[in-house]
């Protein structure tokens, strides 16, 4: 090298700490070497295809967060091990490892390998969660209204329908198991205005009520309820309760109003996003959650999620949940799908630090990057 | 021509002071935490009459906005109250739907399920473009009444009630007009936290 390439050295030197330091905050997804997890159980035609969230040996420290994409059936995630434990996972990021396969058509399935298990791993991926819903529409044999001619049943259910395709579509791992009920004719004073103004205060007073024994025809205990009604006393398209408050699923009955007067065929899919811990309860780096806290949140979150994403604020057409996302749904402790499941394995876990940096969980934002809508 | 060795250092040493001074500016952009976008006061209006479930602090937010932006937030606010959604915001929609028909059709498909007719398109088209148009003119009406200390937005308002009803989705915005101008609103939808 002459004297005048040397001019240029520290320059190349500092594109390339530049360059190495993207690499790492990206997680090149994953070179076909090293660590393997086999997953040939999966079917071929699975979309999205498998992705492994894993904390691992990388770039001279360990870190969390990572994910690589399969390859047919197998997910590569490199060299994890330190320079004389190459290939064993167990000995490569100390007390706090974890390691999570995403597929679709399956739930989020932890992985547990034992001290000295050498790869490939070839797990039993867990099937979808099966979410129990209520759900309650007006009594038959009404139309909406006079350009909508299909009954409320008939509307919720194709609502219904919309919402498992979005989560089939994109990898939540959820399987809806519904319920369509008419309320009854004759609604009972204390809640009256549940069709025509329907506020977190009815959803509470309906609970209590059920509670107390009145009421039994109009909720289920035992699933997530859901009431598509005419209108909600705020004009939302939909609203989940008790809203942005810290849920707690064991203790609370979560329930979700979807007006009829809609304007998406997402609204449900967003409100149980809500309802499994998509609550976005946490400030983002100078956030306003001090200020004004919830729903606000939500838009404030928007410059970190795409226009098409489950919990975009105004979503219409749902082209994206983030693996962030998805973890959360089925690990969050506020998720809904958590009620009545004993903690176990570290989970569930407490998701509402910074949805964009992690903490206990991998950010929100967090996806694959390649593979998955 | 040869370069003298003390001008040679001297690039060398201004070329390492350079690569220093980029490399802190991109580590200080790197690591810098994106902090959430500034929202004008019309992106702030424009978010509320799109979002699903939002709610008293989205519209507390619209309340506090300084009196500089809120002429034209008022504005918007009264345009869209009167026209609805413009014309690319319509457009982006109508994408979401043939998209998200597109969607279902496959899935039927997938499914062996009946195939849905051309009536049933329409119907869908039309329940959602009015449901859409609803609420985007509802939401307005909400909003104005949150801003009415201001006159223009009692105008917009009062200038709107007078336009009868034609359509069911009508209705729903006129009784949305009349929640606006009554007293009860204001305080009442600002502080609304589920």
């Amino acid at each position: 090298m002459t004297r005048r390439h040397w001019e240029y050295a520290p320059l190349v030197l500092l594109g390339g700490l530049v360059a190495a330091d993207w690499d790492a905050a990206s997680c090149p997804d994953c070179f076909h070497e090293g660590y393997e997890v086999e997953l040939s159980a999966l079917s071929l035609l699975s979309t999205p295809p498998a992705a492994v969230l894993f904390s691992g040996y990388r770039n001279g420290r360990c870190e969390d967060d990572l994910i690589c994409t399969a390859s047919s059936d197998i997910v590569w995630l490199g060299d994890l091990g330190k320079a004389t434990s190459s290939f064993n996972w167990w000995n490569s990021c100390g007390g706090e490892r974890e390691m999570v396969v995403f597929a679709g058509e399956h739930a989020p399935t932890p992985l547990h390998p034992s001290a000295g298990d050498v790869p490939p791993i070839q797990p039993t991926l867990a099937d979808r969660a099966v979410l129990k819903l209520a759900v309650w529409v007006e009594p038959g044999p009404a139309v909406l209204h006079d350009t909508d001619l299909r009954t409320p049943a008939e509307a919720a259910t194709f609502e219904l329908g919309q919402t498992q395709l979005i989560f089939d579509a994109l990898g939540a791992g959820i399987k809806l198991d519904y319920t369509v009920h008419d309320l009854p004719a004759t609604i009972p004073e204390d809640v009256k205005d549940i069709l025509t103004e329907a506020t977190c205060d009815i959803a509470k007073t309906l609970m209590n009520g059920v509670a107390n024994g009145d009421m039994a025809s109009m909720q289920d205990p035992a699933r997530l309820n859901v009431y598509f009604v005419r209108s909600t006393h705020y004009y939302e398209d939909g609203l989940t309760c008790p809203g942005y408050k810290d849920q707690k699923p064991n203790s609370d009955r979560y329930v979700i109003f979807v007006a009829n007067v809609e304007h998406t065929p997402s609204t449900l899919a967003h409100e149980i996003g809500h309802a499994l811990g998509l609550v976005l309860r946490a400030a983002l780096p100078g956030g306003t959650e001090g200020q004004f806290g919830g729903d606000v949140n939500e838009l404030d979150l928007d410059p970190y999620l795409p226009p098409d994403n489950l919990m975009y604020s105004g979503v219409g057409k749902v082209g994206q949940i983030t693996v962030g996302e998805v973890y959360r749904m089925h690990f969050d402790k506020r998720s809904w799908l958590r009620r009545g499941v004993t903690a176990t394995g570290g989970y569930p876990r407490d998701c509402q630090a910074s949805p964009v940096a992690g903490g206990p969980c991998p950010p929100l934002t967090l996806h694959p990057t390649r593979g998955w809508p | 021509m040869t370069m003298p060795a003390t001008k040679a250092n001297d690039r060398l040493i201004l070329a390492v002071a350079v690569a220093v001074a980029l490399g802190l500016f991109m580590v200080a952009i790197l690591s810098h935490p994106r902090g959430p976008r500034s929202v004008s006061g019309v992106k702030l209006a424009q978010a509320w009459l799109e979002c699903i479930d939002c709610q008293g602090p989205f519209l507390r937010r619209l309340h506090d906005l300084p009196p500089a932006s809120r002429d034209s937030v008022v504005r918007f606010l009264s345009t869209a109250l009167r026209k609805g959604p413009d014309g690319a915001r319509t457009a982006r929609h109508e994408r979401d739907l043939m998209r998200a028909w597109a969607l279902d059709s496959l899935y039927r498909v997938d499914k062996d399920s009946a195939d849905a007719s051309q009536s049933q398109h329409a119907a869908f088209l039309q329940r959602y473009r009015e449901g859409f148009h609803t609420k985007w003119r509802g939401r307005a009406a909400m909003a104005l009444g949150v801003l009415r200390s201001d006159p223009a937005a009692l105008v917009a308002l009062d200038s709107a009630r007078q336009v009868p009803d034609t359509t069911y989705g009508d209705s729903v915005v006129h009784r949305w007009i009349e929640r606006a101008l009554s007293d009860s609103l204001g305080p009442a939808a600002v502080n609304h936290y589920p």
